[in-house]
């Protein structure tokens, strides 16, 4: 991929808003059935929190990859971004620092579906997303038409 | 073993000298130290080994070269002179006989002989004052031919090393080991200005003479544009003259507009360099008043062989023009419709038209067929059967038979605007589902996944690639839409459309010349020809040989048939990826058939470090220069992308500049190939500028070139064949069409002196009324895309001029929304007509 900053952000944005989603609601009802408390809301927490410290990740992101020659981000750094990410959101959630989500949160649950949530969206960046917008690789990741050129 | 060395560095007049034992260590950072940015720290090391000095190339980064050869080891005998990188470095074993001769040194070179005699046999001057004095005359730089060694010694620069080396043994006896001594004169200097006569970018600079004009970043005086060669010219001053010498550039040198290879300025002058007109003057001198010149309009040099689709073949001629055809009446400006069937040739009537059946149009195409027009409303001219014909023809010419891998993109489908799933996905599935090649397979999956970082890219096969363009040349009715035909001419006409005039090859009835109208045109044409560098082009004029001098593009299996049978020695020429590919096939000669093949690969000029952008660099390995693909990737869709299309025409100058260039992939197996080659000794590269081009007594060639660093005198390469790699001819002058399209219209030219299109790659200029005129392919390279001639940027730009014409409302186009895109999709994986 040789996504933009802006191609970043709306492409995040929309799939942790759409496969995203529906990664979590399987996890946060499966997780509610097995441990029979109340933590259906907390995969939802823990999506929004992806959402919001990637679009700062994203950033970092876009600085690297400008010091490629190519200035693309090949799926190999998708894959190291995404560990990257994990580590720091599962320390936030270990100090604390992650409302909503309990502190002992056990690290399986939060692997499996922070990886399920990785891996179908990072499946989506590969090709299904083209099908449905044929211009988003053209547009550095971002969504829409190409714009009507005035001469 | 005691040692005396001096050392020069290139186009300038620092040099240094040195006494001291071995073994040594030179580079920027040893003692003594040779301080050029192209010498690595610790670039190369000297031995004495049994009574000979052996010079032994520390992984430098710019290579150590003997007799313009990169060596990794080499022995010197008692003397010899090297380069490090640029610098030109002399050593002498001081023996305990001082008397004994100076045993010249061999250069350890196959096949050449030295034309000139080698300057350290020649006597020099003995000072004995024990100073050095600096020359009288001015320096010239170290490319500059010795064309009379005999008559002018002295303004030699290999003698004058010579001289201070007599003159420093002389004194050295009883010295004790001296420092490096740097010593810097005051040559003239020189006031250069330039300025794009195509973009107004203007620049000056006052550079010491010799001054080296080019495009590389480091020349005195760089000029960014594709047409100027790396290094194109330099000036010197000679006898208070400035002189002014084209080093046999690609595109030449002009005064006014005369084309001169050496040429006297006086003290100030002007001259041509295309696009820059340049003005020098020795500092101190007045400005003259600059007359302004005309700009050059004829870019291109012509195409030395064209396609000859008819049959199938390269011609040396293009193909000869028919008169009566297209009618007179395309004289006008504008053409009226009614005045066109007075004529009583055959008219047509389609919504669009797509001219050139190539690839170009083939992917035009299918954006319309997928964005909802009919086979009905289409018509496609072309030359070719299959939109491939041309492309394969090219493919298997240079060397890339239907098995072999293609330097692309695995989601770059021509076949499918979606380009998922990819060619290595599909290799994968086929590889793991057992209908294919499972290591294949799973190699392929590796690679899209860790590429370019763990592993090289992927690519791939040709023959995959032409089949899937088959079928689905098939899905969307290619042969129902297309019309074999050569266009002639297009012209706007009376009623907002265009009419479109072609003949049919082969057709002797009065059937033969047609025209087809159409409110929308798509020109895809590809590339004009295929363009032999120019001394070859002489000797084949000369000669009428066209068995040993090849063009890698051209038909040419005769020679590998004669070197599988009987070995030799063949000159390359061009660094690309299809010198790579003919170097392949040299290589298989060799493994597979067991021939004595040998290769030389000339060089004009090191390539001393790659191309440099923001913060990255491209690699650079034995003078190769590696880039996945032919632009960085970010130019097909990326921040490089609407970089470059937001740019000012003479940014987007520099900009294509630095992205662009000869490059080849990096593929393992390939660098190995080339690491073994030298080490085997079969692989040699060679530094030079070639002078010409001769056949020799026993029938084969000899390549006289100018030693560029080392060598002054000439030196004839004497090989069986010499295969050019150069490239195709990409300038729109040499295609008839193009040509006579923008003189009738007086259309305007891009920045590198193609079609100026629009960022949706509609031609400027062609607009009729409700009428559209688009471009795509090498013909709009210069423009607002760098990769428009390739897969996926052809479909970038179909994408775009397609989605123009949805804004536009064209008939029967319906804008690709996220549902209508899946379902048109999935009849393109069904393999249902869109
Ligand atoms: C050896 C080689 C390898 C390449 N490999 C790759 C690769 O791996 N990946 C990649 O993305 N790109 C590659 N390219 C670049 C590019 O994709 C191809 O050059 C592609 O064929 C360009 O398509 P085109 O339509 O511009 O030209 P073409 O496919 O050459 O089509 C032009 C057609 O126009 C016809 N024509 C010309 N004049 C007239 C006329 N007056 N009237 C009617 N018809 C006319 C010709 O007969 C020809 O069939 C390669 C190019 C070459 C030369």
């Amino acid at each position: 991929m040789t996504p933009t900053l802006s191609g970043r952000w709306q492409t995040r944005l929309l799939l942790l808003g759409t496969v995203g989603f529906v990664v979590t609601w399987f996890f946060a009802a499966y997780f509610q059935a097995i441990t029979f408390e109340d933590v259906f809301h907390v995969p939802f927490v823990l999506l929004v929190y992806v959402a919001v410290l990637g679009l700062g990740w994203d950033v970092l992101y876009n600085v690297m990859q400008h010091s490629r020659w190519d200035s693309d981000w090949p799926p190999i750094y998708q894959f190291g971004a995404g560990v990257a990410e994990a580590l720091l959101l599962f320390a936030l959630i270990r100090i604390g620092l992650v409302i909503g989500v309990p502190e002992n949160l056990p690290f399986w649950m939060f692997f499996v579906h922070y990886g399920a949530v990785w891996f179908w969206t990072f499946v989506m960046t590969q090709g299904p997303l083209r099908l449905l917008f044929p211009q988003w690789r053209f547009r550095g990741g971002q969504f829409g038409r190409h714009p009507a050129t005035r001469e | 073993m005691q040692i005396h060395l001096t050392w020069q560095e290139p186009d300038s007049d620092v040099h240094g000298e040195w006494t001291g034992d071995l073994p040594l260590t030179l580079g920027r950072t040893t003692k003594p130290a040779i301080d050029h940015p192209q010498v690595t720290r610790e670039h190369a090391r000297l031995d004495w080994v049994d009574g000979q000095l052996i010079l032994t190339d520390l992984e430098s980064r710019n290579g150590t070269f003997v007799a313009d050869e990169q060596v990794d080891r080499a022995e010197l005998g008692a003397s010899g002179t090297f380069r490090l990188g640029p610098v030109v470095v002399e050593v002498q074993a001081l023996l305990p006989e001082p008397e004994e001769t100076v045993i010249a040194p061999e250069p350890p070179e196959l096949i050449e002989t030295i034309a000139a005699p080698e300057a350290v046999e020649e006597p020099g001057p003995v000072d004995t004052s024990g100073t050095v004095e600096e020359p009288d005359a001015a320096p010239e730089p170290v490319e500059e031919p010795a064309e009379e060694p005999a008559e002018a010694p002295s303004a030699d620069a290999g003698t004058l090393i010579e001289g201070e080396m007599t003159d420093s043994f002389a004194t050295v006896e009883e010295a004790e080991p001296i420092q490096a001594a740097k010593r810097v004169d005051e040559p003239p200097r020189l006031v250069v200005v330039w300025k794009n006569e195509e973009t107004g970018a203007e620049g000056q600079s006052m550079e010491k003479v010799p001054v080296a004009l080019g495009s590389r970043d480091d020349s005195a005086v760089r000029l960014a544009d594709a047409r100027v060669s790396r290094l194109h010219a330099t000036l010197m001053v000679e006898d208070g003259q400035i002189v002014l010498r084209d080093e046999q550039s690609s595109n030449g040198t002009f005064i006014g507009s005369e084309q001169v290879s050496v040429a006297q300025l006086g003290t100030a002058g002007q001259f041509t360099i295309r696009p820059f007109l340049i003005t020098a003057r020795i500092e101190g001198v007045e400005a003259e008043s600059a007359e302004v010149r005309e700009p050059a309009t004829q870019l291109e040099e012509e195409a030395s062989i064209f396609f000859d689709d008819e049959r199938g073949t390269l011609a040396p001629a293009p193909p000869a023009e028919e008169s009566g055809f297209p009618p007179a009446l395309f004289q006008q400006d504008m053409v009226s419709v009614s005045a066109l069937q007075a004529t009583g040739v055959p008219i047509e009537e389609k919504a669009y038209v797509a001219i050139g059946g190539g690839l170009g149009s083939f992917i035009w195409v299918d954006y319309l067929r997928v964005y909802g027009v009919p086979t009905e409303g289409i018509c496609v001219v072309g030359l070719e059967a299959k939109p491939h014909g041309r492309y394969e023809r090219l493919c298997i010419n240079s060397q890339i038979p239907y098995h072999e891998r293609l330097r692309s993109d695995s989601a770059s489908r021509p076949d499918c605007l979606w380009g998922w799933p990819g060619y290595a996905v599909v290799e994968a599935w086929n590889g793991i589902t057992g209908r294919g090649n499972l290591k294949d397979g799973l190699r392929a999956a590796w690679k899209i996944f860790a590429e370019p970082t763990f592993t090289s890219t992927y690519t791939p096969v040709s023959g995959v690639v032409f089949d899937s363009i088959d079928k689905e040349a098939r899905r969307i009715g290619w042969e129902q839409m297309r019309q074999h035909g050569r266009v002639k001419a297009i012209r706007k006409t009376d009623d907002g459309r265009y009419a479109v005039a072609y003949t049919v090859p082969g057709d002797t009835t009065d059937q033969r010349h047609r025209i087809v109208i159409a409110r929308y045109v798509h020109v895809a044409v590809g590339y004009p020809g295929i363009r032999l560098l120019p001394d070859l082009q002489a000797y084949r004029i000369e000669t009428g040989d066209l068995e040993r001098v090849v063009n890698a593009y051209e038909e040419h299996q005769h020679v590998y048939d004669t070197l599988a049978r009987e070995g030799g020695l063949v000159l390359i020429r061009g660094w690309g990826i299809v010198a790579s590919r003919i170097i392949q096939r040299l290589f298989e000669l060799r493994r597979d058939k067991g021939a004595d093949v040998q290769i030389l690969h000339l060089t004009r000029s090191i390539v001393a470090e790659g191309h440099r952008y923001r913060n990255a660099q491209r690699k650079v390995d034995n003078n190769w220069e590696f880039q996945p693909f032919n632009w960085p990737k970010a130019a097909w869709g990326g921040d490089l992308r609407f970089l470059l299309e937001e740019s000012s025409p003479e940014e987007r100058g520099r900009l294509l500049q630095a992205w662009g260039g000869t490059t080849t992939a990096d593929r393992e197996d390939w660098s190995d190939l080339i690491a073994q080659g030298r080490r085997e000794g079969w692989y040699h590269i060679r530094e030079g500028e070639v002078d010409r081009v001769e056949r020799n007594a026993e029938g084969t060639l000899t390549t006289v070139i100018r030693g560029k660093k080392t060598l002054r005198a000439e030196t004839r390469l004497d090989t069986n064949y010499i295969i050019d790699c150069t490239g195709l001819q990409s300038g729109i002058e040499s295609h008839p069409l193009l040509r006579d399209l923008v003189a009738h219209h007086g259309l305007g030219r891009n920045v590198q002196g193609r079609l100026d299109v629009a960022d949706d790659f509609e031609i400027r200029g062609m607009r009729n009324q409700q009428a559209r005129m688009y471009a795509s392919g090498v013909a709009t390279l210069g423009g607002p895309y760098a990769p428009v001639d390739s897969f996926l940027g052809l479909q970038y730009a179909a994408q775009r001029s397609v989605n123009a014409l949805v804004y536009h409302r064209a008939p029967r186009l319906q804008h690709l929304g996220a549902l209508t895109s899946f379902g048109q999709w999935r009849r393109w994986a069904r393999g249902v007509a869109p």
